[in-house]
């Protein structure tokens, strides 16, 4: 009982909350929405229940025609000027619309910018993030709600007014189902949900399979192998699955809403008829009008009812919506910009001293210790695994540290000001992403302002040993990458990308220079060209490289080899070579079979 | 081709207003339902029938009796008699209706699912892989394949519905028409006009929809970038975030400006319309009725309020009908594509002599491209003898893998011909001769299923299965025990069950490797096998394929020229011809590509030599 007062609670404040957005957005927006319904509903309520009434009262009445013609006309006249104007107001409301899901979403593309990386590994928190982006549009369906509950609140008034004066008696008949509502309705809702729940569990599972017989990337084993037999039998069984779930739950439902129906039509609108006439017939107190009115209106209102009731039911849904929204808009976050941080100037000095993260309660980084050098490069190595990455992310303030500090000149990276302090880092990931946009701003990261970053543009290109390949399009470096939504964009190979994403550091020319080695296959010549732009690009600054293989460690001035978050080994490539450990192990074992060959050449 | 894409995407109203292939198209639809589910139809006719006849019975019939019966003064009992005759023809109605929406429709769409969906993966598992590669073709597909459980599905509602809408218009009008003639006409003639203008909205809507796509993707994409994982990382540097903002400003800018511009057009139209159908049925017909109800009297109660509700019963449905007209066509559309897909005819079709153990496999001027593009094979002659190791190297791109994919078959040669043991490969049976070799590809994937069904590439039958499975794994060094909860029935991945096990890429490879060597044939190939591994997995991976392999066939691929330089022969490749052939000592003599791309590698390597002596 308690969890439901919450419930309600939480379901009016974040309709409330939203409403209040949107109001504050445009306040003649929500105006007019709120006329455009009472009006409607008023219009309706006078061109159809209350005309027939009043047109049919009349004329058993014995009143005049012209009364009745002018009673329709006039309504007539006051009908088409509504419908004029509510196909205004419906492009205004589609217009405001538009506006208010861009304003809602940009709030939330601001904050998905500056939450911590941290918040991407949470599945809870990037589900009802990833959700709150994507539906943002039904958060704002509250205005959708607001106009049909005022709709149907002013129809159930003026309907319920009407009857009233017929008879009050219709009204106890018209609530029927909507007590059967009441008593039953959560009920079936149940049942409902938890079909659906089923359903969507199987179907999931079905759409898998299906997506395997059709995406290209299973197209291989499906055609060598004779996967498609497991596949298929998985099919059968979801059927068989799907067809219980039909079987057990279709029944129960069936049933309530047969009841419901059986209450509405024979309870409701037979009873209604049986007790009109006896009130007409019997006891002469019913005029033909109102009798009129009655049975074609009965269903009508209790209808209404169940719809005014179920408003809330569907502010309900609402309001999840909203709380996604609501929890990722208000979500503090752990590493923040901090306005008045240091900037740093020139640096010459980058350490950790005495790291330590966790990850998924399992530490990643333990105690670690390195120092770097302006002009000098300094090389990580190890196996999959060995939390080389992670010590990147934490350098970048995408996570923070645990336990220790990491210090640029001196001073804890915490008090620096994040965005300063992360643009004297120019950075290749493994997984370097290209955006849809020109390959200028492609290199540069943000808008070209004047001829001179065309300038930067094309010679960072050069440097990088990819402006050939730009050149040669149609457009030049003005072209779109991939082919996203320009079907005449430019699709780079694995390659072409890669000398782009270096293309972005000598644009940036950033006194830090962080770059993680690509595991994937590179042919020899391209992979030596790779090796030739990293040391193009750090000459001169704080370098740090991550190496899966060891041959660019040899050009490190200082190497550090690391295992299960520790860094196990420390030195120069000759002076590792000399200690005979891991590092000597490893290095031998690739060195091996081509220092055989230079024996023989 | 991208071009003749968008173009074509941009037409389907042409396709769309032809009566004659919509009602082909159905028809070939409902044959399938026929064949999966025969009483569909019979049980379907039945309901819509008993609807459309309850409709003009409650709405009409019945409601004409009782105000006729009030305003003649009726006895009440007779009334009373009437009405629980009726209330017991809702109950049988009901109950029948709501069986058919709530249980029967759902199971015979599963029963018709069953069907349709077994013999729908069997023909795209028998497309070519080209088709993949030709994306007007593979959009289509994909459409068909997904849609088809949804759009047969509303097909069958939608044919219901229509059914019962036409037989009731069609007791309606009827009854209207035996009342007043000019009343049937007016109202047959508005929904005329409320179809003509339906049409006319249908069209400058599609046209703002088919503007808004293009401004809605956009947005979509710099929503995707934001919230994407991958893209996290790149967002937080430089000043691109502010940038991809002002982008989706103008997004929202150009969304308006698109409402302004065609709300001119949508404004009058909904006016005009809404004047010339709703309002003169609201008001002119009403009117009408009245002047009748007082001017004529044999116009009673009854008449009067079966006219008022009949006019806009049949109003309402005969603009349904438009509804489902456009409905209709909209199915039709996808039939066309379903058709196309169902139709397509294989290029690489089976031979029929099954195939035998390995002896030899040898290329005869073999060429190959892509849809008619450049050849990315060119010219390629090439044998290899049984026990013999061969290395593909080259740069990327120059057409390594294209080649495996020719030799299994995935693709058949544009010119030339792959003799496997002397043999035309086309003359084999498709399954056997792909059971004969073993290949590992670099984008190799895994299913969500267990682990001994992705090792095995099949169902498990028996023990012996299990025990394959494992040697397999073993063999590619996979730790079993650390990584597998339930063994060997560990299921993969957690796109099927929660509980599924994600693993690494590099033991991913691992599980790809396995899958070859649990075939046991004696021609197997390896393209990059090794890539998602770090160099101590992969000297181990290396030392356990060649101690396994020693008595068998391999066609290795790798940028690694250390692991490759152990073959018996070596092909160098360079756009799609081989360009230099020999063992690694003959290659290095000959001081061509092969020797400048081994040098550059090994030179990184060099003063270790130095360091050495």
């Amino acid at each position: 009982m308690t969890d439901k007062k919450k419930n309600l609670r939480k379901t009016i404040s974040n309709n409330w909350f939203m409403l209040k957005l949107i109001a504050n957005f445009s306040k003649t927006y929500v105006g007019i929405e709120i006329f455009r319904s009472i009006a409607g509903s008023l219009c309706n309520f006078f061109s159809f229940t209350y005309m027939y009434k009043y047109v049919l009262n009349t004329i058993q009445s014995g009143g005049g025609l012209k009364d009745v013609l002018t009673y329709i006309v006039t309504m007539f006249i006051i009908s088409v000027a509504y419908m004029i104007f509510d196909e205004i107001a419906e492009q205004y409301h589609l217009k405001k619309s538009a506006q208010i899901e861009s304003f809602l979403q940009k709030e939330m593309l601001k904050k998905a910018a500056s939450v911590e990386l941290a918040c991407f590994d949470d599945p809870d928190f990037y589900d009802a993030y990833s959700k709150a982006i994507e539906q943002s549009k039904q958060a704002q369906y509250i205005m959708w709600h607001l106009d049909h509950g005022i709709w149907s609140i002013v129809n159930v008034v003026s309907m319920v007014t009407l009857i009233v004066t017929i008879h009050p008696v219709f009204i106890i008949m018209a609530l029927i189902p909507f007590a059967y509502n009441l008593l039953v309705g959560k009920k079936k809702n149940n049942i409902s949900f938890e079909r659906n729940m089923k359903r969507m569990e199987t179907s999931r599972r079905a759409n898998y399979v299906r997506r395997s017989f059709y995406l290209s990337d299973y197209s291989k084993e499906m055609r060598l192998t004779n996967m498609y037999r497991v596949m298929l039998s998985q099919m059968k069984e979801n059927i068989k699955e799907l067809d219980n779930i039909a079987k057990t739950y279709g029944y129960k439902l069936m049933w309530f809403e047969c009841f419901a129906q059986f209450i509405s039509e024979i309870v409701v609108y037979c009873g209604s008829i049986l007790l009109a006439s006896f009130l007409a017939l019997v006891k002469f107190v019913l005029p033909l009008g109102d009798c009129f009115v009655v049975i074609n209106s009965i269903t009508n209102l209790s209808g209404s009812f169940a719809w005014a009731s179920h408003t809330l039911i569907r502010m309900d849904e609402n309001s999840k919506y909203i709380d996604n929204y609501r929890r990722f808009i208000e979500y503090e976050i752990k590493i923040p910009e901090n306005e008045n941080g240091l900037i740093p100037n020139s640096p010459e000095v980058l350490e950790f001293k005495n790291v330590s993260f966790s990850y998924n309660n399992k530490k990643v980084v333990d105690n670690v210790n390195i120092c770097a050098r302006k002009g000098e490069k300094i090389a990580i190595v190890g196996h999959n695994g060995a939390g080389k990455t992670t010590l990147v992310k934490l350098l970048l303030r995408m996570y923070d540290v645990d336990d220790g500090e990491i210090l640029l000149d001196g001073k804890n990276i915490k008090d620096y000001r994040l965005s300063a302090y992360r643009s004297s880092f120019g950075t290749v990931f493994q997984d370097y992403k290209m955006f849809s946009l020109p390959v200028t701003e492609n290199v540069l990261l943000r808008k070209v302002t004047c001829d001179e970053d065309r300038r930067i543009v094309e010679d960072s290109l050069k440097r990088s040993d990819v402006y050939d390949r730009i050149a040669n399009t149609e457009k030049g470096i003005d072209s779109i990458l991939t082919k996203e939504f320009d079907s005449h964009g430019e699709v780079l190979s694995g390659g072409e990308a890669q000398k782009l994403a270096f293309a972005r550091l000598f644009a940036m020319d950033p006194p830090i220079i962080i770059l993680d080695e690509p595991s994937s296959a590179l042919d020899p010549i391209a992979e030596d060209k790779m090796y030739k732009n990293m040391f193009e690009v750090s000459e001169g600054k704080i370098a740090i490289y991550i190496s899966h293989r060891l041959s660019a460690a040899r050009m490190a001035d200082m190497v550090y080899m690391m295992e299960n978050g520790k860094v196990i080994e420390k030195g120069t490539h000759d002076q590792l070579l000399a200690l005979n450990g891991k590092y000597a192990d490893m290095w031998h074992m690739q060195a091996e079979k081509y220092v055989e060959s230079e024996g023989q050449l | 081709m991208i071009f003749k894409r968008s173009k074509k995407l941009n037409t389907p109203k042409k396709e769309k207003s032809n009566i004659f292939l919509t009602v082909k198209n159905t028809a070939f639809m409902f044959k399938y339902v026929f064949k999966y589910t025969p009483m569909f139809f019979w049980i379907t006719v039945f309901v819509a029938t008993t609807n459309a006849v309850w409709q003009v019975l409650s709405s009409i019939v019945y409601i004409k009796y009782i105000f006729d019966a009030i305003e003649t003064g009726k006895a009440f009992k007779e009334i009373a008699i009437v009405t629980g005759v009726f209330a017991l023809l809702i109950v049988v109605v009901n109950i029948l209706n709501k069986w058919f929406w709530n249980v029967y429709i759902y199971r015979i769409q599963l029963k018709l699912q069953e069907g349709m969906q077994g013999e729908l993966y069997m023909k795209a598992r028998s497309l070519d892989q080209s088709c993949y590669d030709n994306p007007e073709f593979y959009n289509d597909f994909v459409w068909a394949i997904r849609e088809s459980d949804g759009r047969v599905w509303s097909m069958m509602i939608d044919f219901e519905n229509f059914l019962a809408g036409i037989l009731s218009s069609v007791g309606v009008l009827s009854i209207l028409w035996s009342m007043d003639k000019l009343v049937a006409l007016i109202c047959c003639t508005v929904s005329v006009v409320n179809l003509l203008f339906g049409m006319l909205r249908n069209k400058i809507n599609y046209a703002k929809q088919q503007e808004n796509q293009k401004i809605i993707r956009k947005g979509d994409y710099i929503k995707r970038v934001f919230y994407l994982a991958e893209y996290a990382k790149e967002i937080r540097q430089g000043n691109i975030s502010e940038h991809l903002e002002e982008e989706y400003t103008a997004v929202l800018e150009s969304k308006v400006s698109l409402i302004k511009r065609f709300a001119k057009k949508i404004v009058p139209l909904n006016v005009v319309s809404s004047l010339l159908t709703n309002k003169l049925l609201e008001f002119g017909v009403m009117g009408y009725l009245v002047v009748q109800y007082v001017v004529n009297p044999n116009v009673s109660l009854g008449s009067f309020s079966v006219g008022v509700t009949a006019v806009f019963n049949l109003y309402d449905r005969l603009t349904s009908i438009t509804y489902f007209v456009t409905r209709f066509n909209e199915h039709s559309l996808y039939v066309e594509k379903f058709k196309k897909f169902l139709n397509y005819e294989p290029k690489v079709v089976s031979g029929i002599i099954p195939a035998n153990d390995f002896e030899s496999l040898e290329l005869v001027d073999v060429k190959f491209s892509y849809n008619g593009e450049d050849d990315v094979i060119d010219n390629v002659n090439l044998k290899i003898n049984k026990g013999e190791k061969i290395a593909f190297v080259g740069y990327n791109g120059a057409g390594k893998t294209t080649l495996i994919k020719v030799i299994m078959r995935l693709y058949d040669v544009t010119s030339g011909v792959v003799l496997y043991n002397g043999t035309d490969i086309k003359e084999y049976d498709l399954s056997s001769y792909r059971n004969k070799i073993g290949a590992v590809f670099q984008d190799h994937k895994l299913f969500a299923a267990t682990v001994a069904e992705n090792v095995l590439g099949d169902t498990v039958e028996n023990e012996s299965d299990y025990m394959t499975a494992k040697e397999a794994l073993e063999i590619a060094d996979f730790p079993i025990e650390q990584k597998l909860k339930n063994g060997l029935d560990t299921i993969l991945t957690k796109e099927y069950s929660k509980e599924g096990t994600e693993l690494s890429g590099g033991e991913q490879q691992k599980i790809a490797i396995a899958r070859v060597f649990a075939k046991k044939c004696d021609l197997m190939i390896l393209d990059e096998p090794s890539s998602a591994l770090d160099p101590i997995a992969e000297y181990k991976l290396n030392q356990a394929i060649t101690e396994k392999t020693k008595d068998k066939t391999v066609i290795f691929i790798s940028h690694r020229l250390s692991t490759t330089r152990m073959a018996d022969r070596i092909y160098m490749f360079d756009n799609g011809k081989i360009i230099e052939e020999g063992n690694h000592e003959e290659l290095i003599n000959k001081n061509g590509k092969y020797a400048e791309m081994f040098k550059i590698q090994a030179k990184k390597y060099e003063n270790e030599k130095a360091s050495k002596h």
